[in-house]
């Protein structure tokens, strides 16, 4: 039985969870929420993380009912993600896994989302869509290795979604692409972008600049509302999405999907992924917003699996990087 | 009679007068938007007849196009006998035991020949969009000289100058052979030398493309 | 002799070629004046009978859904036939011309007795069960904008076909 804390930071959200055999005993977290019109900046962000972590650490100790002494092994993102966030939440993990006399474990961020949507859904071998701000892969895994089939070759979709929301000075709260999602729900034009798929990758920056330098125009001359907008944006990236899925399926011989990243949420896209999954008779499965949007949990889920299957991190190893490809790691724990 | 259900389409066996050809029936997708849905499927129908013919007339083989049904959403083109994938190809060759070294060196005149057509076809501006080994032919004894390397599924194509485009297009083929099929690395060297003895004019700028989108992964910043 | 194939459940294509046809300027005036039914093609244009079924299955198609870019069936088969978005010269580059010897006769009917009907208003020599056409590769080449590069890698047939078929979207 191994019970695992894990700590994540790499972009605005900040959380800590901790896990007892594949049971989520407690999962905190808060969001830097940058003013309307404004990304979030490396600096404020870790910041933001500095002031909440000590006090996450302690609730998620408290609803957990679990002494530090009991913990078996700290977890913490060792990237990709911004660097000063990535480094601040390290930080605390190493002081507390010195503290408390732990093994240490650094852990790839992307794959945390993948293990813990393994968890949450039970699926069994699915191709992996992973959709947040700032990646957008496509996933299946292979020879001890997650690897990368499809993804994109410039932007993040949600990056795309987050820049859009800027255009139109929605609230970044809860998130800007919820916020997006709320108005596409309203929307009912449908304007034609720009459309990319390269084989199994896509493109986003040009159906991003290409709204972005419309938008105000069509606006003001009322040809479309910014809902309307909003609802070509989701519909054309999104099946954007569902298409490379769909290629990378058929290459694979796949019959599952899973969708993990804080983009998994948008209920749209889980629609239209699931619509394209019956029509071929595989299952789609998707997490809510405790596991899709980053968490420590799910940092403390792929700690376990590695530390089950004999790895930690040696001290002078624990750091940091802002770009980890996601089949760097070799996946010890899966045959 | 149905041969092949891919991810955007149904290939069919059948006759177009009294010729056996292949109808390619680009299915409605229920999850898109109706007028995203029907104004893709079209420009793609559109995209792969005039690829087809474009690479004909640029000195690469593809199969004879029928006829078009835009209404249908097909494309009636030639069916082509006793056709191997080159993925399948590959496949056959690394997976048989029988004959173990000397085996593979097969491939490597098929690969030089694919480069020089890939050169023709970026010469001409020629974007295929889908470079993958399930998107090439192989009709014939695999050693000889007189086997037809034949392209198909043109969908995604473009007619572009950008080196870009062109590098994407060889990225696609590169990681499609290296991650199907446990051929050395350099295998793919194979393929650029050709290509590039080919397309003089523009393939040392596509090859630096080529070089920028590989390690656009590795370096991008992946935050959130 | 004469090629016949299907186009759709109803309409079948007959093709025949006629030699030493002595009253073509007759029978021309007959075919635009609408008191035949067919079209008459210039043989050295046409490299395969297939040529013309391609084009003349896209015609019954456009007809079908109202799309037809000229008045009728026949000329839409040589409107087709052409590279050329101009109807007026597609006619007149494939369509029969009063000093030509030999010409390729069309007609889309039911049966072989339609056909019948159409060639008996020609005086020519009795089809006999020879080669069936007299394609001038050169001037097929000229016209299609076909070049060396593109024989390596496709019969001449397969180029001229699939120019027909690809026409709406390519401009060679």
């Amino acid at each position: 039985m191994v019970i695992a804390i894990g700590l994540e930071g790499s972009a605005n959200k900040v959380g800590v969870g901790i896990i007892r055999d594949g049971e989520v005993l407690a999962n905190c977290r808060q969001t830097y929420i940058s003013p309307p019109g404004e990304g979030f900046l490396p600096r404020e962000t870790a910041q933001h993380h500095r002031e909440k972590i000590i006090g996450l650490v302690r609730e998620a100790l408290t609803v957990s009912g679990i002494s530090p002494d009991k913990i078996d092994v700290v977890c913490y993102t060792k990237g990709p993600g911004m660097g000063a966030p990535l480094i601040m939440v390290a930080l605390v993990a190493r002081i507390i896994a010195q503290i408390w006399n732990k093994p240490i474990i650094g852990v790839n961020h992307c794959i945390g989302h993948i293990e813990m949507g393994r968890l949450i859904t039970k699926c069994n071998d699915p191709t992996v869509l992973y959709v947040s701000g700032g990646n957008t892969q496509i996933i299946a895994y292979s020879q001890n290795r997650y690897r990368i089939f499809g993804e994109t070759i410039d932007i993040a979709i949600g990056n795309c979604l987050d820049r859009f929301a800027r255009v139109l000075k929605l609230s970044n709260d809860p998130s800007p692409g919820y916020n997006i999602e709320k108005m596409a729900e309203k929307g009912k034009k449908f304007l034609h972008l720009p459309y990319t798929v390269k084989g199994m990758d896509v493109s986003f920056s040009g159906i991003l600049s290409n709204i972005e330098k419309q938008a105000p125009h069509l606006i003001s001359s009322k040809q479309y509302t910014p809902e309307d907008l909003c609802y070509s944006l989701q519909e054309t990236i999104f099946a954007m999405l569902v298409e490379i899925t769909e290629r990378a399926m058929s290459h694979c011989g796949s019959q599952e999907v899973l969708i993990v990243g804080g983009v998994g949420c948008n209920v749209r896209l889980q629609e239209m992924m699931n619509i394209m999954c019956e029509e071929r008779g595989a299952k789609l499965y998707a997490t809510d917003e405790r596991f899709c949007i980053d968490n420590g949990a799910m940092i403390a889920q792929a700690g376990i699996e590695m530390f089950q299957s004999g790895t930690t991190t040696p001290w002078d190893l624990v750091t940091c990087t802002q770009r980890y490809r996601t089949d760097e790691v070799e996946v010890t724990w899966r045959s | 009679m149905l041969l092949k259900q891919g991810a955007e389409a149904k290939i069919y066996k059948s006759e177009y007068l009294g010729c056996p050809c292949i109808v390619k029936e680009r299915f409605v997708k229920k999850y898109r938007h109706p007028e995203l849905d029907s104004h893709l499927t079209k420009e793609r129908i559109k995209a792969e007849c005039r690829a087809i013919v474009r690479c004909k007339a640029a000195g690469i083989r593809t199969p004879t196009l029928y006829g078009v049904d835009l209404a249908k959403r097909c494309i009636y083109m030639e069916y082509i006998e006793n056709a191997k994938t080159l993925k399948e190809c590959i496949s056959n060759a690394v997976n048989n035991t029988e004959h173990a070294d000397g085996n593979k060196d097969f491939i490597g005149p098929i690969l030089e020949r694919i480069g020089v057509f890939i050169g023709r076809m970026h010469s001409s501006n020629i974007i295929h969009g889908d470079l993958t080994t399930s998107n090439i032919l192989l009709v014939g004894d695999l050693r000889s000289e007189d086997l037809q390397i034949i392209f198909i599924d043109f969908g995604l194509s473009s007619a572009d100058e950008s080196a870009e485009d062109k590098g994407v297009d060889l990225y696609v083929l590169e990681r499609a052979i290296i991650s199907a099929h446990t051929l050395k690395e350099n295998v793919f060297n194979v393929i650029l030398k050709a290509y590039a003895k080919e397309y003089k004019k523009g393939s040392s700028e596509v090859l630096r493309k080529l070089d920028e989108v590989r390690s656009r992964g590795r370096k991008r910043l992946m935050v959130g | 002799m004469v090629y016949s194939v299907a186009l759709d459940s109803e309409k079948e294509l007959f093709v025949v070629l006629l030699k030493n046809v002595k009253n073509i300027p007759e029978v021309r005036k007959m075919v635009i004046g609408g008191s035949i039914q067919c079209c008459i093609l210039k043989p050295s244009l046409i490299v395969d009978p297939l040529q013309i079924a391609v084009a003349a299955k896209k015609a019954v198609l456009n007809e079908q859904q109202n799309k037809m870019a000229t008045k009728s069936l026949y000329t839409e088969i040589l409107f087709n036939l052409s590279l050329s978005k101009n109807i007026t010269q597609s006619l007149i580059k494939f369509g029969i011309s009063d000093t030509d010897k030999n010409a390729v006769v069309c007609v889309i009917g039911k049966n072989e007795e339609e056909l019948e009907k159409v060639l008996s208003h020609f005086q020519c020599d009795k089809p006999s069960g020879d080669q069936l056409f007299l394609p001038d590769n050169s001037l097929i080449k000229k016209e299609y904008k076909i070049t060396g590069v593109e024989t390596e890698v496709s019969s001449l047939l397969g180029s001229v076909v699939s120019r027909i078929a690809a026409k709406d979207f390519v401009s060679l």
